[in-house]
């Protein structure tokens, strides 16, 4: 855990360091920069929330991705369960009317099932037909990001727009603002508290991740490996499904607008992977990444540098972080032997010393 | 552990005392824009006006780039108002109820939507609209010729032309009703195809279509999907066929096969705005219009449509292009 902490550390600082040296060679002020991507992310009210809000998608995209994978089932198809659970609530949404108390809990429910069935599928067609969800999981992404483009550029769109997307959803069905605090973040921080519980505290948890580490082994154990894989499966696409919901209920639009996936579907990968799937990295690196993201707008407004340039820094913080993880691990375990070694070694010379060097003598 | 922390903290408190110093006085100009830059085509014609503003007034400009990411619509606009901008041009597709929202809640802020009408209740916002058919219309007349001509290499005897379109939204609606009504001018036979891609930043797309389009017998395309578009022209070279660039001058990006740009001077638009504001005439609230007779629209027509086109073709096009200011011909405009 320390070493994971510390290899994080270390992956970050020499992102930045080399987003510094990119900057600079480019012409612009890197420390202004810099200060400008905190300042417009973390220095503010309204910038910490924007911040915390833009971290909620991600959280439970990235958690998605991460009990997946760390279970085994390789579930690339958050883009699709998110988009599905987005429109699942804004179809619901558009044709129920209730107050409030009743409409979120109602619409919670209809974006877990909604991003569960599209999950299903995949894992329906795994358990069938043995099709691997690495596969079908991907090719339903285009299914959904088509199927969704044709409702809200012809059957559910909004006429007096000029960009395709829906009408806004019936009031009672918007998250809560606490001062510019979106709802949306409590319930990913929710999320997480219940995913970190099952995963560490429960029998089920357990063999999810004993299927993840050695499916044979769960199995001679007495797994039934079908059955969980399936329930990661719906999970998994339960969180994506979430993740898109909250982009309906929690943003200010309050619609279906094109294009509402934006990256937060890979991005969520992304983040599973450079936390290796575990919850509570999962949840930080939502949060760094957000920051970073949230902060572009800052330099691009301040300092000019284009807002893409996160992106450099997301990238060499992934790089680093994973690539070197083994070899960070490595390097100091070696590290540590030599030092025992040293103490050995100098232990023995003190022990033995006199004799030796009469011998030489 | 107690370190690093340490060490973190004294990186923040350094990039905190590096802070900017001497912010410019005078006006300050935000550019908001719901796609991304470097589409070489409608942002950046927008993008090339505010520099001019930049550089002339010597005034303090910014960008903010949405890249299609709705999550940054409220943001931008907020960032905007904490930047202490005064003027805010915005192109707004996918945030129209925002900005009337924004508008409302911050009278004294000049802003400018560009290319679609937004009414807010308090009245603020100022609109520039561009008369997309009559640009179209004009789009339409050299590719009806184009396909007229089969003394052009590589035009086939089918009256076939085409169009890609990113969004079936209503500009590119107006754009098609226009470009339709152009090729009719000039020949009732003149079939139209359309195909829209459904995205504005992916020329691989775009070049499908056009591929499609070419091989239904086009042999010209008019492209009207901003990045997307890209892959039109490319398209068009790899054919050995023609294309129509649209918004900038895209005449020299594939040379001898863009035969004219339907042009759409955002970046004129924004920069007369700014002078207005200057000079104490601009009138807030107001919804500006620009077509062919003001220049706002019309076709790019330099040396390598000369190379593609001969003279006497040129001469009726800008023979139809004076009927169209003068209104002789009445291009009629696309109602929703």
């Amino acid at each position: 855990m320390k070493k994971q902490i510390i290899t994080a550390f270390i992956g970050i600082i020499v992102a930045f360091l080399a987003g510094f040296i990119i900057m600079a060679l480019q012409g612009y002020n890197p420390a202004a920069s810099y200060y400008q991507l905190f300042s417009y992310s973390l220095f503010s009210r309204f910038a910490l929330f924007t911040t915390l809000n833009k971290a909620a998608p991600l959280i439970l995209t990235g958690l998605s991705a991460a009990i997946g994978f760390a279970s085994g089932a390789v579930n690339l198809g958050q883009v699709g369960q998110f988009l599905i659970g987005a429109m699942g609530v804004t179809a619901v949404g558009l044709w129920v009317d209730l107050p409030a108390p009743v409409m979120i809990p109602l619409l919670i429910a209809v974006a877990l099932s909604a991003g569960a069935f599209y999950a299903g599928i995949a894992a329906f067609l795994r358990v069938k037909f043995n099709m691997d969800e690495f596969i079908t999981t991907l090719m339903l992404n285009f299914l959904a990001g088509f199927f969704t483009l044709y409702l809200i550029s012809g059957p559910m769109i909004d006429e007096k727009m000029y960009s395709p997307m829906t009408p806004m959803i019936n009031r009672g069905g918007w998250f809560p603002q606490f001062g510019g605090l979106n709802f949306a973040f409590f319930l990913a921080v929710a999320a997480l508290a219940v995913i970190y519980f099952i995963w560490n505290y429960t029998k089920i948890g357990y063999e999810w991740k004993v299927m993840g580490r050695n499916a044979l082994f769960a199995k001679v154990g007495g797994c039934d490996n079908q059955k969980n894989y399936v329930r990661v499966m719906l999970v998994s696409g339960a969180l994506a499904g979430l993740a898109g919901a909250i982009m309906v209920l929690g943003g200010m639009q309050h619609r279906f607008v094109k294009g509402i996936d934006a990256n937060y579907g890979w991005d969520g990968v992304m983040i599973a992977i450079v936390a290796n799937n575990g919850v509570i990295g999962t949840g930080l690196y939502a949060l760094f990444f957000a920051m970073l993201q949230t902060g572009a707008m800052g330099m691009e407004l301040e300092t000019s540098v284009p807002s893409e340039f996160v992106l450099v820094l997301q990238a060499i913080t992934v790089l680093f972080v994973v690539a070197s993880r083994e070899s960070a691990h490595l390097l100091f375990n070696r590290i540590s032997v030599l030092l025992r070694l040293r103490k050995v070694r100098s232990q023995e010379r003190v022990s033995k010393g006199d004799d030796s060097d009469a011998a030489f003598d | 552990m107690k370190r690093t922390v340490s060490v973190f903290a004294l990186i923040l408190v350094l990039l905190v005392g590096l802070s900017l110093t001497g912010a410019a006085t005078g006006h300050r100009v935000a550019y908001i824009i719901n796609g991304g830059l470097g589409d070489q085509s409608f942002y950046d014609s927008g993008q090339r006006g505010i520099e001019r503003i930049a550089e002339d007034f010597e005034v303090k400009t910014t960008t903010i780039e949405c890249n299609f990411d709705p999550a940054k619509y409220p943001q931008a606009l907020q960032s905007a108002i904490q930047w202490n901008a005064d003027v805010i041009f915005v192109i707004s597709y996918g945030f129209e109820d925002l900005l009337k929202q924004y508008a409302d809640m911050y009278p004294d802020k000049k802003f400018i939507n560009i290319d679609t009408v937004v009414e807010n209740s308090a009245d603020t916002i100022t609109s520039v609209d561009f008369i997309e058919e009559e640009g179209a219309f004009m789009a339409g007349v050299v590719a009806a010729l184009v396909t007229n001509d089969t003394s052009l290499e590589g035009v086939n005897p089918e009256m076939v032309i085409g169009a890609v379109g990113g969004d079936e939204d209503p500009v590119i609606k107006a754009f098609i009703y226009g470009y339709e009504q152009g090729a009719h001018y000039i020949d009732p036979e003149v079939k139209v195809e359309t195909i829209y891609a459904g995205t504005w930043t992916d020329p691989v797309k775009g070049k499908q279509a056009a591929k499609q389009l070419y091989s239904k017998g086009a042999d010209i395309v008019f492209q009207i999907a901003s990045l997307t578009g890209a892959g039109v022209l490319e398209a068009a070279a790899e054919e050995g066929k023609y294309a129509i660039g649209v918004d900038s001058n895209q005449n020299g990006l594939q040379p001898g096969h863009v035969v004219t740009s339907d042009l759409k001077n955002v970046g004129d638009a924004i920069y007369d705005v700014y002078q207005s504001i200057v000079d104490g005439t601009f009138e807030q609230g107001k919804v500006l219009e620009y077509g062919l007779a003001n220049g706002g629209v019309g076709l790019a027509i330099d040396e390598y449509t000369e190379e593609i086109l001969p003279e006497e073709t040129l001469n009726k096009i800008r023979e139809i292009q004076d009927k169209v200011i003068n209104g002789e011909i009445e291009v009629k405009r696309y109602q929703g």
